[in-house]
């Protein structure tokens, strides 16, 4: 092919030509049509959101469903466990409600930590279900009711951050 | 939520934003805009009403579906033939086609689908005899750019239906500057010879 960007578009003014061409007129769809073609488009998240996906997507990437259930559960007992240490250690506050200081409230937190991470997890589950029991609360179905929200929480978090099939252009 | 009035008037580049940021109704905008341009284009390259709206379909759901690609520093125009052109190219590639009529696809067998396949044209208040003469003109002229090689005819399309540059147009086909107007030189130059009979 040769090009030259020097060419003329035509060799001379043709107006009849021209006159056909510029009349050609334009055809229209089916009605709907552009219905049926947002219908079939994948509208996008707003890029603040689809920012926060992407992250969450980045720290499960490579990560099976079942890796992620099982560090749920581990998170589970871990907050269970404190939650538990926060309130027989400070029961009173607990229980009756009592103002505490911002630094009162640092120093339960590290306690609680300490009590999560230290203490062998056993023993404050043991202890806190005696504690809770005697608090009247219904144990077991609260825990039972925790442990499946964590469940079903951690599966759909799973199905969330899966990458989609994208159609390539 | 943007308005019907502030998206009719926005340019496409804002309508491109809203619809990268989720805005459903800047989609149906972006193709309300250029359904019958992208159509147009494609259903005189492939000369099949059915087909021309599944590919012109085709392209405007991978349009869509890759909006957070486009740069601002494109044309939105540019991008959206340029897909068509080439769904339409690919099309063609695997397919030989008869002539287009001004009066229905070929393969249209009842009276509704000749008259929902024909061509229309804008109304310019002619009398009968120049609306007959211009409707015979026409179908001259579409089988004329028929005969035309694709990419001939992309180029006359772009260039006398949708008016649009010659750096466009050359953006579009993926063309040098310089290829474009020999092309519509040789296009316009076939053009003549098929339709000499008409100037007589």
């Amino acid at each position: 092919m040769n090009d030259d960007s020097n060419l003329p578009v035509h060799e001379g003014p043709d107006p009849a030509l021209d006159r056909w061409l510029d009349g050609l007129g334009r055809f229209s769809p089916r009605q709907g049509f552009a219905d049926r073609v947002v219908a079939q488009v994948r509208v996008p998240l707003p890029r603040w959101l689809r920012g926060l996906r992407n992250w969450g997507r980045g720290l499960v990437t490579g990560v099976t469903g079942w890796t992620l259930l099982a560090v749920a559960s581990l998170a589970t007992a871990a907050t269970w466990g404190s939650m538990l240490a926060v309130g027989m250690r400070y029961d009173t506050v607990v229980r009756e409600g009592v103002s505490i200081s911002w630094a009162e409230a640092s120093a339960m937190v590290r306690a609680a930590a300490t009590d999560t991470f230290v203490v062998p997890a056993g023993e404050v589950l043991v202890a806190g279900e005696r504690w809770l029991a005697a608090t009247g609360l219904p144990v077991r179905g609260l825990l039972i009711a925790y442990g499946i929200t964590i469940m079903v929480s951690a599966i759909v978090l799973w199905w969330l951050m899966a990458e989609p099939a994208r159609t390539r252009v | 939520m943007t308005g019907s009035w502030d998206l009719g008037r926005a340019s496409d580049r804002q309508v491109v934003a809203w619809a990268q940021e989720g805005e459903e109704a800047a989609f149906h905008e972006l193709v309300r805009r250029y359904q019958r341009p992208v159509f147009s284009l494609v259903y005189r390259m492939v000369r099949d009403r059915e087909l021309a709206e599944d590919l012109a379909q085709e392209t405007f759901i991978k349009v869509m579906n890759a909006i957070d690609t486009y740069r601002p520093e494109h044309k939105f125009s540019s991008w959206v033939f340029k897909i068509a052109n080439n769904a339409a190219i690919d099309h063609l590639r695997r397919k030989e086609l008869d002539a287009l009529s001004l009066d229905g696809a070929p393969d249209a067998v009842t009276s509704e689908r000749r008259e929902a396949t024909a061509l229309q044209v804008s109304d310019r208040s002619e009398s009968p005899l120049d609306e007959l003469e211009a409707r015979e003109l026409g179908s001259q002229i579409e089988q004329a750019i028929a005969r035309l090689r694709p990419e001939y005819r992309a180029c006359i399309m772009l260039r006398h239906v949708e008016g649009r540059a010659y750096e466009e147009i050359a953006t579009v086909l993926g063309l040098p500057l310089g290829t474009v107007k020999t092309y519509i030189h040789r296009a316009r130059g076939e053009l003549r010879e098929y339709l000499g009979p008409l100037r007589e």
